[in-house]
């Protein structure tokens, strides 16, 4: 079941993704999709194999919902995110973009909570909100750090 | 949080002349890319290694540990970064030969080779520990390994040529 939902919304993403005009280069989206990969694959490890504190579930099933959402979903909500706030230039509604993306992540997070693929164990929405809203940031802040070099070199 | 190493000896040894050795080759060997494509080049291998690993050495499938222990560890953290020079490596000469054809297909049996070797010396210095793992199976994964790194070289070359070229003013 875990599977079947989280393979259609995440073919839904990638479907909107692909086809929805873009603000952002597709280096750009590139670079913010591998970061976000990147830090949510360490800070998995860390929680789950140092903290034990989140635990994923033994099924085949269990296991590919569990990596298409933080390899695939995850990644493709924030670039998705990072290209809309763009577009937008009132602080309020980048905070809102901001702020829906994460609770998003975390909805989806919960959402494999309670089909039970993942097992919180001393771990709640609360830490996740917290990590994502980190995890955003750091991709916010490496992205403009980014985007400055490719839009020097693509105008060299 | 992350470990310190149970006992510093010949695998961080490895990790720490690796990792000082790859990126001095980087920055030695003339450039050819733009920055961009070589960080993108390097964000790739680093993200890919670290999926790759959490996959298989991590909580589900647990093949084979990665240093001391089975637990996540600094060197654990610094070694992912020895694996992206590899692929710049790969990548760098293709580019600078030029390979075409049957010459892509041997270019990477050989760099399938020579990652062979690689694993095996890193093995001698205790960096992995296989409980369901063969080295032999590491041939195949890194065969399919560095055909991902052929395409996503020429994905993101292709892109950046695209949008340097949109923005040339037409004459």
């Amino acid at each position: 079941m875990s599977f079947t939902i989280y393979s259609t919304i995440s073919l839904i993403a990638i479907i909107y993704c692909t086809v929805r005009p873009k603000i952002l280069n597709t280096l750009e989206l590139t670079m913010i999709f591998l970061v976000v990969m990147y830090i949510d694959s360490n800070v998995m490890d860390l929680v789950m194999l140092n903290l034990d504190r989140i635990v994923l579930g033994k099924t085949g099933s269990d296991r590919f919902t569990f990596y298409l959402s933080f390899i695939v979903l995850y990644p493709l909500i924030i670039s998705c995110s990072l290209d809309h706030l763009r577009k937008v230039q009132a602080k309020l509604a980048k905070a809102l973009m901001v702020l829906s993306a994460v609770f998003l992540i975390v909805g989806l997070e919960s959402g494999l909570k309670y089909l039970k693929v993942l097992t919180y164990k001393n771990w709640n929405w609360s830490f996740d909100l917290f990590l994502w809203l980190c995890i955003y940031m750091i991709t916010y802040f490496l992205h403009s750090l980014f985007r400055k070099l490719v839009l020097k070199e693509l105008n060299h | 949080m992350l470990l310190l190493p149970e006992k510093f000896d010949q695998n961080e040894w490895f990790i720490i002349i690796s990792f000082i050795l790859t990126y001095l080759l980087i920055l030695k060997l003339p450039k050819r890319f733009p920055l961009t494509i070589t960080l993108l080049i390097l964000f790739f291998g680093m993200a890919y290694v670290q999926v790759t690993d959490h996959i298989l050495a991590g909580a589900s499938y647990n093949l084979y540990d990665i240093n001391d222990s089975g637990k996540f560890e600094w060197f654990d953290l610094i070694g992912w970064f020895i694996y992206p020079p590899f692929g710049y490596f790969f990548v760098y000469f293709l580019d600078k030969w030029s390979f075409r054809g049957l010459q892509i297909f041997l270019y990477i049996l050989g760099w399938s080779l020579i990652a062979m070797l690689v694993e095996w010396i890193s093995l001698k210095f205790n960096m992995f520990k296989y409980y369901h793992w063969n080295f032999f199976y590491s041939y195949p994964v890194y065969l399919l390994t560095l055909g991902i790194y052929l395409l996503f070289y020429l994905y993101i070359t292709s892109a950046f040529k695209k949008l340097k070229s949109l923005r040339k003013p037409v004459n």
